[in-house]
């Protein structure tokens, strides 16, 4: 698709301004809805006969906790199918057992599918992973895209990758969902797919500025390596979305947070590496150009031509 | 040049095989979150007598281990994690019950003093005291088990003794108290023996539970997931009923955008899959949810390379060149895009790889198997079936590749 991309840079990136601070402001104020997997605690599935409510099995879990004072903050939700969670603190062996044989004897034809465990230990190290990995993941993204193209390359990449990231988190933080420890794996897949997008477009005006760089302004060499590439934007994500969607009809409700951070991050990181990514590049390759320095770049433009051969 | 493909054309035919081969003859490694059972992570703790040092975890994942095998779990593992950790995953959820409370209760030998009330005392010896149990008579020939104190543990039973002549000594298996026995004099020698109404049988199974239960460190449970079966089974179904949509869903998209190239990008993303497979089944990954998860992901990006390998030859087809050179051109100017792009995606998978746990591990290793796979079926196998085909059926028509006579200029 044709259009005035730098020119129009400003509204994009307003775009990109505006729905990034909202988003954040969302996951500061609202925070996420963490699961156990951060929390640490327990967390039971059981199936039910047809019919049983919610209500009770909560006055199951309440007789119970007169016997059992840690009971008292547990959680009962449906999850569909008769199926329900109840999430309690961590719970130690003999109290898990009561827990079960309660609830088995409470309830003909109930049945544990499963029961998880998280000591605080494990969710404090999960939390500290999963934040080195990002930060870890970004720094190795700004190494690589440095080395393959050019610093101010890596400066555009970096930052529609964080605004993607927002952006996923902003929603799954917005609708309240809860996430475990699959939404990091999310975080990090949404890492390499957005910059996988924003690759691509970065290829197209290398290969286009080595061809036209003394005969055309950098502005329209940017211009038509987007448009160049604006059906592989769309088609790749509308492809990779076909995926993520087949999950989300069969996938059950484990990996629900997981494939709509996913979704979100691709959608927004298809907007951004067509708006977002290669603006930044052109406003930094500007103000690089500004300052004054034409000798200086010429020479880095011929040691990045070496390196694409 | 045309033996040239036919070579290339060989390759991939074998490699397919291979991966078919991988694929249905080797058995399935499935995860406990699809197979049902119990994994659980524990965590050692240095007891007065024992630092955690590597020998120690040996010592202490042996001594798991027999716990287990006493248990006769099949394929059970238990391994070691980080310095200090370990995994223990016990196919099977109704055997495993029983022996996570095994594991969960990890001092299983105590010995305390019966109090004037009744009641027990706190726990003055553990089984780490204990040096080895075996079974035997006592002096008037009835069946009990001999246990002999390690040197710190026959110090500590002297000072018990001496100091609680008369009294009764609990020792408390699991739990329960197996025997009382009254302490007539003090015990210095470090030798002791259970007295009960024991059976020979029961003597034996007692000396094997306590050398078992002698783990010479202290253990605390930090996770645990347990599945049933069931629960497994129906994620197995809708894990592959998703896989199937996926490849459906994906392959009408690439038929109407791309038309005949389209119906190649299925056939190479079918033989994607079968590698990703096999290659799993060849480094003997385990599938997991978040695997499968990554699996599927995985097919849209071998997707993506075909995608732009396809635009790019609709490209070079609008400036005007032949169906043939477009498919070269096309498929050699993208090759190190793809490669970038495919990089991006191995770099992050090593970072989950290096940095992640558990399931997110698992994601990361079937995610770079997949990016392998998808760098080997888009740069080499795509093009090659591609081209082969061009040349066979002498496609002259553009409007195969979704071209229209008039764009082509």
């Amino acid at each position: 698709m044709r259009l005035k991309y730098i020119k129009n840079s400003k509204i994009f990136l307003s775009i990109e301004v505006v729905t990034f601070i909202f988003f954040l402001c969302i996951i500061i104020f609202k925070g996420f809805n963490l699961g156990i997997d951060f929390t640490g605690g327990s967390l039971f599935q059981f199936q039910y006969q047809q019919g049983t409510t919610v209500s009770a099995v909560q006055s199951e879990m309440s007789t119970l906790t007169q016997q059992f004072p840690d009971l008292k903050d547990s959680v009962v939700q449906s999850s569909g199918n008769n199926t329900m969670n109840i999430r309690t603190t961590a719970l130690s062996e003999s109290e898990k057992e009561s827990v079960t044989s309660s609830m088995l004897s409470a309830f003909p034809n109930a049945q544990l599918q499963s029961y998880e465990l998280i000591g605080p230990t494990i969710s404090s190290q999960l939390v500290k992973s999963g934040i080195l990995a990002v930060i870890v993941g970004c720094i190795a993204i700004i190494l690589y895209i440095t080395i393959r193209f050019e610093f101010s390359f890596a400066m555009g990449g970096i930052i529609a990758l964080v605004h993607d990231i927002v952006m996923a988190a902003g929603i799954i933080s917005l609708i309240g969902w809860q996430i475990d420890s699959t939404f990091i794996a999310a975080i990090l897949t949404i890492l390499g797919y957005s910059i996988n997008d924003t690759i691509v477009i970065f290829d197209r005006i290398r290969e286009n500025k080595k061809k036209y760089y003394n005969k055309d302004t950098f502005e329209n060499i940017i211009d038509n390596s987007i448009s160049e590439t604006f059906t592989r934007s769309i088609n790749s994500s509308v492809t990779t979305c076909l995926a993520i969607l087949a999950m989300l009809v069969f996938g059950g409700l484990t990996l629900h947070t997981f494939l709509l951070t996913l979704l979100v991050g691709i959608i927004s990181g298809t907007y951004s590496s067509i708006f977002v990514a290669s603006p930044i590049v052109y406003l930094f390759e500007e103000r690089r150009r500004k300052k004054g320095k034409p000798k200086k770049q010429k020479i880095k433009i011929e040691v990045s031509e070496g390196g694409t051969v | 040049m045309k033996k040239e493909l036919l070579i290339k054309l060989c390759i991939i035919i074998v490699v397919l095989l291979g991966a078919l081969w991988y694929t249905f003859m080797v058995p399935v490694k499935l995860g406990l979150d699809l197979k049902g059972g119990v994994s659980a992570t524990l965590q050692a703790q240095p007891t007065a007598q024992a630092q955690v040092n590597p020998q120690s975890m040996a010592a202490l994942i042996d001594g798991l281990n027999k716990r287990i095998n006493g248990l006769g779990v099949s394929e059970s593992t238990i391994e070691k994690s980080g310095t200090d950790r370990i995994i223990v995953q016990l196919p099977g959820a109704t055997d495993a019950n029983q022996a996570m409370k095994i594991l969960g209760s990890m001092n299983v030998l105590e010995f305390k003093i019966v109090q004037a009330d009744g009641t027990l005392g706190p726990t003055l010896m553990t089984g780490s005291d204990v040096k080895v149990a075996a079974p035997g008579t006592d002096s008037t020939g009835l069946p009990g088990v001999n246990i002999t104190f390690s040197s710190s543990g026959t110090q500590k039973f002297a000072q018990i003794t001496t100091q609680n002549v008369g009294r009764q000594l609990a020792i408390v298996l699991n739990g329960q108290t197996i025997s009382e026995p009254v302490l007539q004099v003090p015990i210095l020698n470090g030798q002791a023996i259970i007295q009960g109404k024991f059976t020979t049988q029961q003597t034996v199974d007692m000396a094997n539970t306590i050398n078992a239960g002698a783990l010479p460190l202290n253990v605390t449970v930090l996770s645990m997931s347990q599945v049933g079966p069931t629960l497994g089974a129906i994620s197995i179904l809708k894990s592959f009923h998703a896989g199937i949509l996926a490849l459906i869903l994906i392959g009408i998209f690439m038929f109407i955008w791309y038309r005949v190239p389209g119906l190649m990008a299925i056939v190479s993303l079918i033989i994607f899959g079968f590698i990703t497979f096999a290659g799993m089944q060849f480094f003997g990954v385990t599938f997991t949810l978040p695997g499968i998860a990554a699996f599927i992901l995985t097919l849209g990006i071998a997707v993506d390379a075909n995608v732009i390998i396809f635009e790019r030859i609709k490209e070079e087809m609008r400036n005007g060149n032949t169906v043939l050179k477009s498919v070269e051109q096309g498929t050699s100017k993208t090759m190190v895009t793809i490669i970038d792009a495919h990089m991006t995606g191995i770099i992050i998978s090593l970072i989950l790889i290096w940095l992640g746990t558990g399931e997110i591990k698992g994601f990361a290793v079937t995610l770079i198997i997949g990016l392998i796979a998808s760098l080997f079926t888009n740069v080499w196998a795509s093009n090659v079936i591609l081209r082969e085909f061009v040349l066979f059926f002498r496609i002259k028509s553009t409007k195969m590749f979704g071209v229209k006579q008039k764009e082509a200029k």
